[in-house]
């Protein structure tokens, strides 16, 4: 369950600005793809009647669009095909577990491919949700290898 | 003649070993993996025996496998090639054991060139200048010779693993206080990489050029020196490019160190062909370390020599007397090498996969040793070298020339490849120049 954060404050904010409206009724949020609802009193004239707000209207919600995208940056895809291993050597703890909080930068998944090893790093700092990929396992490229809270 | 060989590898370097053969009316037996099945050296080989499954670890280098597959076959000689087995002891020394004949020096030189301080060692004896170091460092009572040497030599020095190879187990030292730190992580990588905690120091030279010594030997203690090749286009101890000669040796100094290159080589009774490896900084060579197999690179020397290496290295195999003498050695002409791999030009990540389109180039002057073909699919499991596309000229400009113009009509679809890189660097100032050296491709990352 993710909670309402500061960004979702603000948007909100945003709209009743632009749309100039007032008596909100309700709020709906959902987080799976980025939506926010808001129902508002009908007696207002001005929503409909202006062209313009409409315009600003369809602006706003491409901006939520963009931020909807913003989960997909929470999955470390395969930038290549190889052997994916989880940890520098058998001998040693894995880079990353299940509700680990990690930086941005840090190593997460080594993908051997062409006798090299390359490090898969973490796009941004968190905490890790799921490892998919399993130690020593196969992976193609786009294949999914740790998916962020 | 051998009649029969068996090619301990795959790719290009077993195509080339597989060509010299038959041209020499020699049969071949090629080993392959299951990933490997529809390879090149696989379709034009005579024989051929699968030796495992995909993983490098259980096929190319599963030596009862090799060695069985060599047994069934019945063959008289087993080429190594390059990389793989080709420089392990104890393989050169369990064929020995079964009377087949190993195309490389016995199975106690390799030992003695494997080891970086006997080889040091060997060298300095017959006055090959080495780099300037501490052989052995066994504990911490030696910080008081370390410290001593440090003020000798000055800063920044380097730790290297004696059983090292491919930067691991290496620590640059910058600063005194990081020393002792250094060494013994160094001492741990070397354990973990190479099963020997075995370390030494030397001066760390700062912007050198890697020159090698290609040599010649048979049996009988001849031995020729073959040039030089400048091979300082490397990035991560992997060698780009390289060429032969080198335009900023003189005639004298080629001369000198081939005379001291001679004397260590035959000192030892080596046989076979063998790669003398240096820095080179301030007009002085430092010896690094020898190779005791064919090299990647061994192309640009033959179009300068006009000497197939991979011929004469069955024949003083078979232990024919040397048909070169030192005096009808001339090095004519130039030649570059660049090395083609499936990888993207930018990011450098592997790129394994099927060729969809291919074209060579072709032309005077323009040679490409390489196992790939239209619909080939580049295994992930190997290096990711696919082709070495060689140019020789009359001179060094006529040769890059002819580089430029081959790598534009090189076209290699379906996977990424390093072909531009290549093209921004042979136009480079600096690498037309010459004066180029083991740093130059730290601009790329």
């Amino acid at each position: 369950m993710t909670k309402i954060d500061k960004t979702d404050l603000e948007n909100i904010s945003l709209i009743k600005k632009e749309l100039k409206v007032k008596n909100i009724t309700s709020i709906k949020i959902k987080k799976g793809n980025y939506e926010i609802e808001l129902s508002v009193s009908n007696n207002l004239p001005s929503f409909n009647a202006n062209p313009n707000i409409a315009l600003e209207n369809k602006k706003v919600s491409n901006n939520l669009e963009i931020k909807s995208l913003d989960t997909k940056e929470n999955v470390i895809k395969s930038p290549m095909v190889g052997v994916a291993y989880l940890s520098a050597d058998p001998s040693t703890p894995p880079f990353a577990k299940v509700g680990q909080h990690v930086k941005q930068g840090d190593v997460l998944v080594l993908i051997e491919a062409m006798k090299t090893f390359n490090e898969i790093k973490a796009t941004k700092s968190g905490i890790i949700k799921k490892v998919v990929v399993l130690n020593s396992q196969p992976v193609e490229y786009g294949d999914d290898l740790i998916i962020f809270e | 003649m051998f009649k029969k060989i068996l090619i301990a590898n795959r790719g290009e370097i077993a195509l080339r070993v597989l060509r010299a053969c038959r041209e020499m009316g020699i049969k071949t037996v090629a080993i392959h993996s299951e990933a490997d099945e529809s390879a090149m050296h696989v379709k034009l080989a005579d024989e051929s025996v699968c030796v495992g499954p995909a993983s490098a670890q259980s096929s190319y280098l599963n030596i009862p496998a090799i060695i069985t597959a060599a047994t069934i076959t019945d063959v008289d000689a087993i080429h190594p090639g390059y990389g793989f087995l080709s420089e392990n002891q104890r393989f050169a020394e369990i064929i020995e054991e079964h009377n087949i004949k190993f195309i490389g020096p016995k199975s106690e030189q390799i030992g003695m060139m494997g080891n970086k301080i006997s080889a040091k060692k060997i060298m300095e004896e017959n006055g090959v200048p080495t780099v300037p170091g501490l052989n052995e460092i066994n504990d911490i009572n030696d910080i008081n010779d370390i410290k001593k040497f440090i003020e000798d030599v000055k800063l920044p020095v380097i730790i290297k693993a004696a059983s090292g190879g491919g930067g691991k187990g290496m620590r640059i030292v910058n600063d005194f206080k990081e020393l002792q730190k250094s060494i013994n992580s160094a001492k741990i990588e070397s354990k973990k990489s190479f099963n020997d905690d075995t370390v030494y120091i030397e001066k760390f030279l700062q912007n050198p050029k890697h020159i090698e010594i290609q040599i010649l030997a048979d049996a009988h203690g001849n031995v020729v020196i073959l040039g030089e090749r400048d091979c300082s286009i490397q990035r991560k101890h992997q060698k780009l490019i390289e060429e032969s000669p080198s335009i900023i040796l003189t005639d004298d100094e080629r001369e000198k160190i081939g005379v001291l290159c001679r004397k260590a080589v035959k000192s030892i009774g080596y046989e076979g062909v063998g790669t003398l490896e240096f820095l080179y900084e301030d007009k002085k060579f430092y010896f690094m370390e020898m190779n005791t197999r064919l090299q990647v690179e061994h192309p640009v020397t033959e179009m300068v020599t006009g000497t197939d290496l991979v011929k004469q290295q069955i024949l003083v195999a078979f232990g024919n007397v040397l048909n070169l003498t030192q005096e009808n050695i001339k090095l004519q002409g130039h030649s570059i090498e660049c090395r083609i791999n499936a990888e993207h030009p930018e990011t450098f990540i592997p790129s394994p996969g099927v060729i969809t389109q291919y074209h060579q180039p072709g032309g005077l002057g323009i040679r490409i040793d390489s196992a790939l073909y239209q619909g080939y699919r580049i295994p992930s499991h190997y290096d990711s070298m696919i082709a070495k596309l060689i140019t020789y000229g009359e001179n060094r400009e006529d040769c890059i020339q002819k580089m430029i113009r081959a790598l534009e009509e090189y076209i290699i679809i379906g996977v990424d490849t390093n072909i531009q890189l290549h093209q921004k660097i042979i136009q480079s100032d600096e690498f037309i120049s010459g004066h180029y050296n083991i740093n130059y491709m730290s601009r790329f990352d």
